[in-house]
């Protein structure tokens, strides 16, 4: 061996180690990105559960591309050769994610139909139970409607049949006191602040005597109908003379005469409780004693009705 | 002399034609047909509305393709063909699902306006 020859190993043994460096380079795991995000979009759409069909097939071939990167990493082949198979398994991996992502969208198309049908069903039963509703509400306000009509009939008939008794009422008041004015009237009663005054004249006896004339009766016939027509009203009987004779006399004769009435009255059949007499001689007189016709008005029995609660006024 | 000369030929066209053969790989022609039809089926499916970024990029590595297959760079033209096709298929894929999306939230809107309008025709 020359020292030419010897240059040549030494240069031989000198590029052997720089080829040995470079491939220890190379070979080193070297990090690429391009490799590590493909990695993370393959693994993103194996985990997904809704990878199926056509998407299971990119999915099939994005590992095998990650596989094939891999390797060339491994095997220290250039970084563009990584990346080139890096790049296919990021691309079908994406496939994967769209596709499963479509499946999804497409099933829920599909299911669209149900879904409405079930809206629609929905729907129409709450309308048939919000007519349901509405048909019980119609019941129960027509039931309600009808009792209100039947109580209202029921109202008026009471109201027309009130009115009506009112009416009967009044008319009978009204009758009531028709009769009494008319029966008072016959009785030729007048009104004064003792009440209502019945004279009977001294026609009705004869001269000094108590006892009734016949035709008496007549005038007290109609007074003992009007008291049985009438039972509350009581009567007080006051007899009256002249001033001629002696008062004992006078008095005497006028209690008597006031006496006799009451009696024609209860022998008419009206009860003698409801009659009170009194004799008051020559007081109260009604006209001046001196003329005849004077003495013959003072000269009378005075019959005073009372009230219908049956008192009669103060007596003067 | 001859004999050696005449070996030293035939190594040398060996040669040549073995490194022929490894430097300069046939034209990807099948696999362009492959990709274009893959690009021309994304833009079918509206992936110039829905994923304009993967249809560019498919379409961009294609042309650049060719003009490598032209220069007769077939091994880099082989890599960018498939990158290219892979990008077609998911521009597809991305505008079908897209589509698919926005049919659903479509649907979903229609049932929800049915539903809207059902609850306020049968509100009291």
């Amino acid at each position: 061996m020359n020292s030419s020859s010897k240059r040549t190993f030494a240069a031989a043994g000198l590029a052997a180690l720089a080829a040995c460096i470079l491939a220890a380079c190379a070979a080193a795991p070297q990090r690429n990105d391009m490799l590590e995000h493909a990695r993370a979009v393959v693994s993103e759409a194996a985990s997904n559960p809704q990878v199926a069909g056509e998407a299971r097939i990119d999915l099939q071939t994005a590992e095998d591309a990650l596989n094939r990167a891999d390797a060339l990493a491994k095997a220290g082949k250039p970084v563009a050769d990584v990346d080139h198979e890096a790049y296919i398994a990021e691309r079908f991996g994406l496939a994967a994610q769209r596709g499963a992502e479509m499946a999804v969208s497409e099933k829920s198309i599909a299911d669209a139909n149900n879904r409405r049908n079930s809206v629609l069903l929905a729907a129409r039963e709450q309308e048939t139970a919000r007519a349901n509703d509405r048909l019980q509400t119609k019941t129960l306000e027509a039931d309600a409607a009808r009792s209100d009509a039947q109580a209202s009939a029921q109202a008026a008939d009471a109201a027309r049949m009130d009115a009506q008794a009112s009416a009967q009422e009044n008319a009978a008041a009204q009758q009531r006191a028709t009769d009494l004015a008319a029966a008072l009237a016959d009785l030729q009663a007048k009104k004064t602040d003792r009440g209502l005054v019945i004279t009977l004249g001294d026609v009705l006896f004869a001269t000094g005597r108590a006892d009734l004339k016949s035709g008496a009766r007549r005038s007290l016939d109609k007074l003992a109908n009007f008291l049985q027509q009438y039972p509350q009203r009581n009567v007080q009987i006051e007899g009256y003379t002249d001033s001629v004779g002696t008062d004992d006399y006078n008095v005497g004769l006028s209690e008597r005469r006031a006496d006799a009435v009451r009696d024609a009255l209860t022998g008419m059949g009206v009860s003698g409780d409801r009659i009170q007499t009194r004799g008051l001689g020559k007081s109260n007189p009604v006209a001046e004693n001196d003329s005849s016709t004077g003495r013959q008005q003072n000269r009378r029995v005075e019959v005073i009705i009372s009230e219908s609660d049956g008192r009669t006024a103060t007596a003067r | 002399m001859k004999s050696t000369q005449a070996a030293t030929a035939a190594l040398a066209g060996a040669l040549i034609l073995l490194s022929a053969c490894a430097t300069a790989p046939p034209p990807p022609s099948a696999d362009m047909t492959r990709a274009k039809a893959a690009i021309d089926q994304a833009q079918r499916a509206g992936a110039r509305e829905y994923s304009t970024e993967y249809l560019n990029a498919s379409i961009a590595k294609m042309e650049r393709a060719e003009a490598e297959s032209a220069k007769g760079n077939n091994a880099l033209a082989s890599r960018l063909v498939a990158e290219s096709y892979a990008d077609a298929h998911l521009a597809q894929v991305s505008a079908q699902s897209a589509k698919s999306a926005k049919a659903a939230e479509d649907v979903d809107k229609s049932i929800r306006t049915l539903q809207h309008e059902e609850n306020r025709s049968n509100s009291p």
